[in-house]
């Protein structure tokens, strides 16, 4: 500690304002980074889902979804042009 | 997935890096307009600095994943030497030399005691051109230019960042500049 230094201002114990002041700076730089982080997922996340293998195996999972669909309930009449299955056979 | 995993990184990359972009050199551009009063200046250059090294961060992964792209498969020079690739010309290109730009300006406020504050204000005003490099670069590419999240997010910052660049240089914000 230097001659002339306040107590309690050395560099292990600063000023209780820098101190919130440096805290507050923190906070800032770890938001930003956190939602930087956010959008790279969010951006991630929607590109994949149009990418075109994941929206065609997506596509695909709806269909077979529909057709098992269908297959619980035989007695229903359909127009749609999905194949039958060996099940509804 | 992993197929497309480091295309899709780079994309993503490119994004975050363009908005982050953005959303500083708004903040820079309302900081040297002197627009805003309400909030202590120190705290946004905080933000604004922040901001821009989010920006680089993400621009680094943005041409490194690249490299690790099976399917486009670049070589180093391709990524950052501009008119080496030959893939999709002059947008590529464009990309490279605003990646750069923005890079350098962006990095020489660490040395801006070597170069004079004077000297680097000036020096640091083409920021906003490496930005408009880096935006032509997104439009003109393609990827992702035709889906609407992307045009949604981008063109809401980008018409507020070109908004706030032509009330800088039209002179707009000159009474309140020769305050400081």
């Amino acid at each position: 500690m230097r001659a002339g230094d306040p107590v309690g201002m050395t560099s292990q114990n600063p000023h209780p304002a820098v101190e919130a002041r440096r805290r507050r700076l923190h906070q800032i730089r770890v938001r930003i980074v956190a939602a930087a982080v956010g959008l790279f997922i969010a951006v991630f996340s929607v590109i994949y889902a149009q990418m075109p293998a994941t929206a065609n195996t997506t596509k695909t999972n709806t269909k077979t979804a529909r057709t098992q669909s269908l297959a619980a309930a035989p007695s229903v009449q359909s127009a749609d042009p999905t194949p039958m299955t060996t099940s509804q056979s | 997935m992993h197929g497309h995993f480091f295309w899709i990184t780079t994309r993503a990359a490119g994004s975050v890096c363009l908005v982050a972009a953005t959303v500083s050199l708004c903040i820079g551009l309302l900081m040297s307009g002197r627009m805003i009063r309400s909030r202590p200046p120190r705290d946004l250059r905080i933000v604004h600095e922040a901001l821009s090294l989010t920006a680089l961060v993400a621009l680094a992964i943005h041409a490194l994943s690249l490299l690790a792209d099976s399917f486009f498969r670049p070589s180093l020079l391709d990524i950052t030497v501009p008119f080496v690739s030959g893939y999709k010309e002059p947008w590529m290109s464009i990309g490279i030399v605003g990646g750069w730009a923005l890079a350098i300006l962006g990095l020489s406020y660490y040395a801006r005691g070597l170069i004079g504050p004077g000297r680097w204000r000036r020096l640091h005003r083409w920021t906003a051109g490496a930005w408009a490099l880096g935006l032509i670069h997104s439009v003109g590419e393609g990827t992702d230019n035709h889906r609407m999240w992307f045009l949604a997010m981008s063109g809401f910052v980008a018409v507020a960042a070109l908004a706030l660049l032509i009330q800088r240089f039209s002179g707009t914000s000159q009474g309140s500049l020769t305050v400081r």
